[in-house]
């Protein structure tokens, strides 16, 4: 290959792709012009005149040509502006991304990682001599195993350049030197600033896309910003200027509206496309600039091939690149990228390798051999990280005392002795309720109310309706609350904990008898099996709970339906409220194992086994005494 | 009034030459003191390897008793690269001290890379992490006077290139832009083979 003459190539395709483009959007601003124009002569001919003007000499005046061509402008100019604020300095967009700036360290211990940058840092300083462009910053995404790099920045001397770990790690430094080089080349050819311009225009010509999808979003009863606005200086007009024959001149009014919008919303989108089209195209080739460069700066193109090769093969032949968010702004400056085809910002890397080396997409024995090791030792890293995360999630679990979840915990020492007083007097203790099931915080207290908290206030304020009120009083409070718990039309778990502990402090009397554990062991089963089903893994989760259990008859049975009504959910607690004391605490201790099960303990997870320790009136015991 | 628009026309077209003929101008100038940096780089690199050959010596010394030999011989011929590239700064373009130089750089690239050979059989020296770093550096260096070489000459083609092609060889001619030489690349290649024995 002859880096000078696929450079000089790829630089003509290039002009002429710029060319097409500007001409696209001269286009796309003289087509929105007729359309302007179109509009200002409806507004001419039915609100102003009342007479129909001929459009073809309405558009030879020297006034609308200009407002028409001006309003044009105006939008494209809007959009441009639009994306230049997106415009920021190439640090911000590293750190962005979460890369690390990497410097020469001067006493650097025996780390294999400092030497790796240290080699990292020679190759662009190298590259900056072969390609004299100034050093620009070098930075390290850390923690990503992919073989892929990045420049940003708007200028060939204010530039920044990222590197993943994974090139350093499975890149030889005759690759790395060739994938630095390809960078290089990005920024030596002003790539970054060509790109930003061409998404510039493919940003001016998505304004009048957007114009008239907001004039259109006014009738779909899209409030859309500026449509909305536009919709009511528009539809007050004709009233006022019409009088009598106002009626046939609104519908008219609104066709022509409705007409523009169109009009222009399609303008935009048939822009929009061949904008990006030529971006897309005009991207490929400066890839296949970058790559003649890097040739001509390493004089080695098959060690840039056979990076390529690398990142080709090992991804299984589609690249997959882990920059989706912001990818848009620096797809093009990426080293590899997946093989889309029109709108693909880069080429088929098969391509680029044809190019670059006459062997083509040809893997020797080494480098077959190295691709294994890499897919083995990505795989091991996926599932070590994997593995991490469930053991670091299960520590968490395990730490979460039942005390935190509301449950054996009566003394709130957190509670304002303004907010206990309040509950002392009669309906105090009603409202607070309200206002809490209503999403409201008391205003006693100063802090937000943790999840925790809320549940024993709930249990709290249903003592002390029990205690404050008169017996007509209190049923109407619960009739009350029960209608506002199923105001929306279901019982969530935070009502749930609430019509457990109305139950159990306002329900009537009932004398205890207390029955052996082994008896209720299918109502267990299935109080069990309806907490589980709220975890992830409802089946291992019902099986969790067993460990715990010695009184209540193990091995459970398989797992039955969970309870589908908040109800007899309720009334299956009730027959626990018989337990032996000691085999409450062991269901309590059950299904604290089901809930962390997991590794997640969710709100709801947490409530239901706070309402159900209210409802088999566990209430007073305390974690800390039983164990 | 037509000999005035005339005139109006004549200047606009004078004005229009002479800043064509000023930015023709004005991209040589470019061009020629990018060559004359690109240049300037190599000697900069080239003093980088003086400066690290000592620290190599050092390191390998606690590993290779036994070759001192060798270590002393690679220190004297970096001691005489140096002074010869000295001589060579204080009388650019002598044709004597320009050889001597290329013949002292020849010599210590040899050395060094018997040197590379030689570590080759001492393990705990390869397995040395302060030497591995300045083998890194060593390499490095060896590529960045390659690619300094290499840098100049692309510099020195693209000058050439444009200072022969019309219109600029006109210009070329009118404000004497003398044509630039090539480094030749016979101790290049020595050297870039330098960095291939890698440890």
């Amino acid at each position: 290959m002859d880096p000078f003459a696929l450079q000089d190539e790829a630089r003509r395709n290039t002009t002429r792709l710029v060319c097409l483009g500007v001409a696209a959007v001269t286009a796309v601003v003289l087509s929105a012009a007729v359309v302007f124009a179109f509009g200002a002569w409806a507004v001419f001919s039915f609100v102003i005149k009342e007479e129909l003007l001929d459009f073809s000499s309405f558009l030879a005046e020297p006034f609308v040509v200009a407002f028409s061509l001006f309003m044009s402008t105006l939008v494209v100019l809007v959009g441009f502006l639009i994306k230049l604020s997106d415009i920021s300095s190439p640090e911000r967009l590293m750190t962005s991304v979460g890369a690390k700036r990497v410097r020469r360290l001067r006493f650097a211990g025996g780390d294999p990682r400092s030497d790796a940058v240290q080699r990292l840092l020679n190759v662009c300083e190298e590259m900056a001599i072969a390609s004299g462009v100034v050093m620009p910053s070098v930075w390290l995404l850390e923690n990503s195993s992919d073989v892929n790099a990045f420049v940003a920045g708007n200028s060939p001397s204010n530039a920044a350049l990222c590197v993943t770990e994974g090139a350093l790690r499975y890149l030889e430094r005759d690759e790395l030197q060739g994938m630095v080089a390809h960078e290089f080349g990005h920024i030596l050819n002003g790539d970054m600033r060509l790109n930003f311009r061409l998404l510039m225009l493919v940003a001016g010509v998505t304004a009048y896309n957007r114009i008239g999808k907001g004039m259109l979003g006014v009738f779909s009863g899209d409030d859309e910003e500026d449509g909305g606005r536009r919709s009511r200086g528009f539809v007050a007009l004709p009233r006022g200027g019409k009088g009598g024959k106002g009626g046939g001149a609104v519908l008219v009014f609104i066709a022509v509206y409705i007409a523009t919008a169109v009009l222009l919303w399609l303008i935009g989108s048939i822009g929009v496309f061949f904008a990006r089209l030529v971006q897309c195209a005009v991207s490929r080739q400066r890839e296949y600039l970058a790559d003649a460069s890097a040739a001509q700066f390493t004089r080695n193109p098959e060690a840039l091939a056979n990076a390529l090769r690398l990142t080709y093969l090992v991804a299984g032949g589609a690249g997959g690149s882990p920059f989706a968010a912001w990818k848009a702004d620096v797809a093009h400056m990426l080293f590899t990228e997946g093989d889309r085809r029109l709108f693909a910002t880069h080429p088929p890397v098969r391509d680029r390798i044809d190019r670059l080396s006459p062997a083509g997409i040809y893997a020797d024995e080494e480098l077959t051999a190295r691709i294994r090791r890499i897919r083995e030792d990505r795989k091991n890293k996926y599932e070590r990280s994997i593995e991490e995360g469930r053991n670091r999630r299960r520590a968490a679990a395990s730490s979460v005392k039942l005390a935190s979840l509301g449950v054996w915990d009566p003394s709130l020492r957190a509670i304002p002795p303004a907010f206990a007083a309040r509950l002392r007097t009669p309906g105090g203790a009603g409202t607070a309720l309200v206002e809490i099931l209503r999403g409201r915080q008391p205003k006693e207290f100063n802090e937000p109310l943790t999840r925790a908290q809320k549940r024993q206030l709930a249990s709290r304020c249903a003592m002390a309706i029990r205690d404050t009120e008169t017996d007509s009083s209190r049923r109407k409070w619960v009739e009350t609350l029960t209608e506002i718990a199923k105001e929306d039309g279901e019982i969530d778990s935070f009502e749930f904990i609430l019509l457990a502990a109305m139950r159990r402090y306002l329900g009537e009397y009932r004398p205890l008898r207390t029955v052996a554990a082994s008896r209720v062991t299918a109502t267990v089963a299935r109080v069990v099996s309806t907490v589980a089903g709220f975890g992830s893994d409802a089946e291992t989760g019902y099986r969790a709970a067993e460990k715990m259990f010695s009184l209540i008859r193990t091995p459970l049975p398989p797992r039955p339906a969970p309870y589908d009504n908040a109800l007899d959910f309720l009334d299956g607690l009730d027959e626990l409220v018989n337990m032996p004391p000691l085999a409450k605490r062991e269901l309590l201790f059950g299904l604290q194992a089901t809930i962390s099960q997991d590794g997640f303990v969710s709100d709801v997870e947490a409530d239901y086994v706070s309402a159900v320790a209210d409802a088999i009136a566990a209430y007073g015991w305390s974690s800390a005494r039983t164990s | 009034m037509n000999a005035l628009a005339a005139l109006g026309i004549i200047a606009v077209i004078l004005v229009a030459v002479i800043g064509w003929i000023i930015s023709l101008y004005n991209g040589l100038v470019v061009l020629r003191n990018r060559f004359k940096n690109a240049f300037s780089q190599i000697d900069v690199q080239l003093r980088r390897r003086y400066d690290l050959i000592p620290n190599l010596v050092e390191t390998a010394k606690g590993y290779m008793a036994h070759e001192r030999e060798t270590l002393t011989s690679v220190i004297e011929a970096r001691n005489v690269a140096a002074s010869a590239a000295k001589a060579l700064a204080a009388a650019p373009g002598d044709i004597g001290a320009s050889a001597a130089f290329a013949k002292a750089e020849s010599g210590l690239a040899g050395m060094l890379s018997r040197l590379m050979v030689v570590a080759e059989s001492y393990p705990e020296l390869k397995a040395d992490g302060q030497m591995s770093r300045v083998m890194e550096e060593l390499s490095s260096t060896e590529n960045r006077i390659a690619f300094a070489r290499q840098a100049y000459n692309d510099a020195v083609t693209e000058y050439n290139t444009r200072r022969e092609l019309f219109p600029s060889s006109v210009i070329a001619g009118v404000f004497n832009f003398a044509p630039a030489a090539l480094l030749e690349s016979t101790d290049s290649a020595a050297q870039r083979e330098a960095p291939k024995v890698s440890f």
